[in-house]
């Protein structure tokens, strides 16, 4: 990180010796070099939320892929298996499944009430349960974090979508409140006076915008992607309830 | 691998959010060193237009350092020029005298004369090749770039100033056939630039004619740091949309031009 923002700071350091000493590039450097200080600060409050949104979004995307794959495989191992040992053993590599959590949970509880318990009528021998609604109680609260892991950070990218777009219109809106001045202090209505400061004002609701925008598309893709898991793994605890309630009562 | 029997082990994140920090603030740096070393035509009208490089370019310096006046010896006086060398004296033959002949008597004409009929020849015109022209002699054409009081009126190329500074001008002309012209072309360019800006400072703006006449092109080349004055300069060519085609001597299909306006306080 640290060799990253250094190389960015030389990159601008060279850029701005090669504006001034030769050929223009390009006007947004141009710009910044001439807005205020709040203007640049603004700027780099933005730059930094964008910077922390993508990189919450590279790291729930990479989750989430994590996840889909992993609870693929898990499903299969499921279904394939007649024993919960088997499938108990086959969850110790399939740690980013959340169906793997809720089955964990599912189970730990399963086997806790097994040994406590007796056998249905004495004579089968057969292993009953005791309580399925403890059993309900631990498949939710699994499922309740996993949800909460796969939630986490997700609501940064909501913050950044609401407020950066703020931030940059507060940087507007100095920046224009100077440009005013600045014609007051000039005493004419030039657009030639009035143009540059205008333009470095409105950088900022670019800079707002550059930032919320990506994290508006993925806090909505990454919600409906929580949802579809959420309602697989309340599908995957009433199946596992229906097992359970199929040979052990 | 992680304990995934427990529930509190579960719950922690497997990731660190370290290296999609580092992979995002990586993204970022290149997305802004393209912003800034890449065309700018990628950025649409924040930066200058990208042009194709054309083949001849042009250099010219707009308010110059102060000339001497109107006219004068500049470098568009000092042209390659026609020398005349005086004529030897030729030897000629004196003249020889003819008699004078007797004066016809006078007579007085009768009634019954009748007049001479007029010939009926025409007059042979002078033919084209044998009109009278100054004779000239010795070298047809010097090529150079001296400084000769040809008595010509220079063309005052400059807008600031009373023209080029005599051999200080910044006038790279890349052999550029009609001076004339680039003495209309400032003219018009001179008719929209408001050189009075309060800040001193030089902004080169880079600019294409085509062979009609039309500019288009126009690009800052050389910010003077002032956006005010790189905007005057620009918009004394945007608004000098159109020029008078490129003269006929001139082969090229387009002429880039490189004009620097230089404002003084």
């Amino acid at each position: 990180m640290r060799a990253i923002c250094c190389y960015a700071f030389a990159l601008l350091q060279t850029t701005g010796v090669s504006e001034s000493g030769g050929a223009f590039g390009g006007g947004v450097l141009e710009l910044l070099e001439r807005s205020s200080l709040l203007s640049q600060a603004v700027l780099v409050i933005l730059a930094l939320f964008s910077i922390a949104s993508w990189a919450v979004i590279l790291l729930k995307l990479r989750q989430f892929r994590r996840v889909a794959v992993q609870t693929a495989r898990f499903s299969d191992v499921f279904r394939r298996s007649n024993k919960f040992s088997e499938v108990q053993t086959a969850c110790k590599s399939l740690a980013h499944s959340p169906l793997a959590g809720v089955f964990q949970a599912g189970y730990v509880e399963l086997n806790a009430q097994l040994r406590q318990g007796g056998q249905a009528g004495g004579q089968t021998g057969r292993p009953v349960l005791r309580s399925f609604d403890a059993l309900d109680r631990a498949l939710l609260r699994a499922s309740s974090m996993e949800v909460a892991k796969l939630e986490r950070r997700v609501g940064f990218l909501a913050t950044t979508a609401s407020l950066t777009p703020f931030i940059g219109l507060f940087g507007t809106v100095w920046g224009i409140m100077n440009a005013f001045a600045g014609i007051g202090a000039a005493g004419t209505t030039s657009l030639t006076v009035v143009a540059p400061g205008i333009a470095e004002a409105l950088i900022a609701t670019a800079a707002g915008l550059f930032a919320a925008i990506p994290a508006v598309y993925f806090y909505n893709y990454l919600t409906q992607r929580l949802k579809e898991i959420a309602s697989t793994m309340d599908d995957f605890a009433m199946e596992f309830l229906n097992i359970t309630e199929r040979n052990f009562s | 691998m992680m304990d995934v029997s427990s529930p509190a082990a579960r719950a922690k994140d497997a990731e660190g959010i370290r290296g999609p920090l580092a992979i995002s603030a990586g993204a970022h740096v290149a997305a802004l060193a393209v912003m800034l070393l890449g065309p700018s035509s990628w950025l649409g009208g924040l930066g200058s237009p990208a042009a194709e490089e054309p083949d001849v370019v042009m250099a010219i310096r707009l308010g110059g350092p102060e000339g001497p006046g109107e006219g004068g010896e500049t470098p568009l006086g000092g042209r390659p020029i026609q020398q005349i060398l005086p004529l030897e004296e030729a030897r000629r033959p004196l003249w020889i005298q003819p008699p004078t002949p007797a004066p016809p008597e006078m007579t007085v004409p009768t009634e019954d004369a009748r007049r001479r009929p007029e010939p009926e020849t025409e007059v042979d015109t002078v033919p084209e090749e044998a009109r009278g022209r100054t004779p000239t002699r010795g070298p047809e054409l010097l090529d150079g770039s001296t400084m000769a009081d040809t008595g010509v009126e220079g063309i005052g190329i400059g807008l600031s100033g009373g023209g080029l500074g005599g051999s200080d001008g910044e006038l790279d002309l890349a052999n550029f056939c009609c001076p004339e012209y680039l003495s209309t072309m400032l003219q018009l360019i001179r008719r929209q630039w408001d050189a009075n800006q309060q800040v001193p400072g030089v902004s080169v703006v880079r600019f294409t004619i085509r062979r009609d006449g039309a500019v288009d092109g126009v690009a800052v080349d050389h910010s003077s740091g002032y956006l005010a004055l790189d905007m005057s300069a620009q918009r004394a060519v945007l608004l000098t949309s159109q020029l008078p085609p490129l003269p006929g001597a001139f082969t090229e299909p387009s002429l880039t031009v490189r004009l620097t306006f230089e404002y003084r306080r």
